[in-house]
């Protein structure tokens, strides 16, 4: 499917602003990364506003993600045969590349975040509002342009793997330099320590759980429960599968067809 | 500029697709089929384009008609979406994919409206600036970080889960000198391809 890559999903919505409202959608965007400096967070997180555009940039499952204003004029015309577009809305485009399912991403957030979903499209036309969520995955499902080709460097990592991966790297760079030439039972001490450190950036890359047969895995060589006996997996070998009588629904199926 | 955050660069540009057919080739049919066919490549030709996180084309057949009480808003042309996160500047990325897949880019590209050709990679770069979507705003969470160091890291991730996981209730003398022998091999491993992890 050409949004998927391994474990990333591609995204990407357009939705309809009236040309007026354009200019309120650009001084909020020009708003967040001020909103999410140090200094507001530490002093006005009280706001509700401010504590909003922090959750939204805090979201883990996000590689890379952007917003772009596409005005009614923009069009490109990149030859004289070709007709100039200039629409009646502006629209506001968004592309993300994040991990899991659609479903999961936008449950995610309209569950977690929807006064920051709320505040980016609610100049958007007909957006219902990021909750509840039956009319607003409808909104989406409709606004959203499926990609034709999707690309990603790493189709084996989510966004936490590579942020996990990173934090990895430069501590092992450190510690790695530090114990140079630190004896064996200094250096067990410290290699016990750093491990307990970075337990939390052991995640593994591989495969979207997603894509992998698991009935294969729990079920090797065509092998089902009804195979495996009453206790299904975990039957003994030693134990026969429990006979039930034809009358209750065991052993073959009584030709009903007459012939 | 919200196009630039850290070394990352967010780029997108919206071409339009030529309208109707060539010598019978409807040129919105072939760009899908075209960009189908690619959905089937392993390993992925973007693979040579340097320093690109990620890609994605779209082919834009219109704006998303809601319905009243909004009114319809039709497009003239179809277009097509270039969307892409990659290391660096913007002209030296332009230049790196026109030169890395120059096959593909003009079995894509010449279903739009104006497109130069690759026999000069400058005017392929006009091209697509003049196309260009400037971005409002950018969400890179690892932007400081090119797609090398990120490989990197990945691997080395992969190889410590496995260090330590052999290193458990081994004698400190035994994991010293493992544990420098295992540097060693990080330090020598070439950087893994693109889209191999």
């Amino acid at each position: 499917m050409p949004n998927i890559c391994g474990k990333a999903y591609g995204f990407t919505a357009f939705t309809p602003i009236k040309r007026w409202k354009t200019p309120f959608v650009r001084l909020f965007f020009w708003s967040v990364p001020i909103m999410s400096s140090r200094f507001v967070q530490k002093y006005f997180s009280w706001i509700h506003l401010v504590k909003a555009q922090q959750l939204l940039l805090e979201l883990s499952f996000i590689h890379f993600a952007r917003w772009s204003i596409v005005k009614h004029d923009f069009w490109p015309r990149l030859s004289p045969q070709q007709p100039k577009d200039r629409t009646r809305y502006d629209y506001l485009m968004f592309c993300s590349n994040f991990n899991g399912t659609w479903e999961q991403y936008i449950d995610a957030f309209s569950q977690v975040i929807p006064d920051g979903m709320n505040m980016i499209w609610r100049t958007s036309e007909q957006f219902p509002g990021a909750q509840p969520i039956t009319p607003f995955l409808a909104y989406i499902r409709r606004v959203q342009c499926d990609c034709d080709y999707y690309y990603g460097a790493y189709p084996g990592a989510t966004a936490t793997d590579v942020r996990q991966s990173l934090k990895l790297y430069e501590q092992l760079q450190t510690f790695s330099a530090r114990t140079e030439s630190m004896d064996a039972a200094s250096f067990g001490r410290e290699w016990r320590t750093f491990v307990f450190t970075v337990q939390d950036c052991l995640g593994s890359t591989g495969p979207d759980p997603a894509m992998i047969d698991w009935q294969e895995m729990i079920f090797p060589e065509g092998r089902r429960p009804e195979d495996m006996g009453p206790r299904g997996l975990n039957t003994p070998r030693s134990v026969s599968p429990v006979r039930t009588s034809p009358a209750v629904g065991g052993g073959p199926m009584p030709d009903l067809t007459g012939a | 500029m919200a196009n630039i955050d850290g070394q990352s660069y967010a780029f997108a540009a919206l071409t339009p697709i030529l309208t109707g057919s060539t010598q019978g080739v409807i040129h919105v049919a072939e760009l899908r089929s075209v960009l189908a066919r690619l959905n089937a490549e392993s390993p992925s030709p973007i693979t040579k384009v340097p320093g690109t996180h990620f890609l994605r084309w779209n082919i834009i057949d219109t704006m998303p008609q809601l319905g009243f009480p909004t009114r319809e808003d039709p497009l003239k042309s179809k277009y097509l979406l270039l969307e892409t996160d990659f290391d660096g500047d913007r002209d030296a990325w332009i230049d790196g994919f026109a030169t890395a897949v120059p096959d593909l880019i003009t079995a894509i590209y010449r279903h739009c409206a104006g497109f130069p050709g690759l026999n000069d990679p400058a005017t392929f770069r006009q091209y697509l600036v003049a196309a260009q979507l400037d971005t409002t705003l950018d969400f890179a969470p690892y932007s400081t970080q090119s797609l090398d160091r990120v490989l990197r890291a990945l691997e080395t991730q992969r190889r410590f889960v496995v260090f330590a996981r052999q290193a458990q209730g081994r004698p400190d003398a035994e994991v010293r000198v493992a544990f420098s022998q295992f540097v060693e091999q990080l330090r020598d491993m070439p950087t893994p391809p693109p889209g191999t992890l």
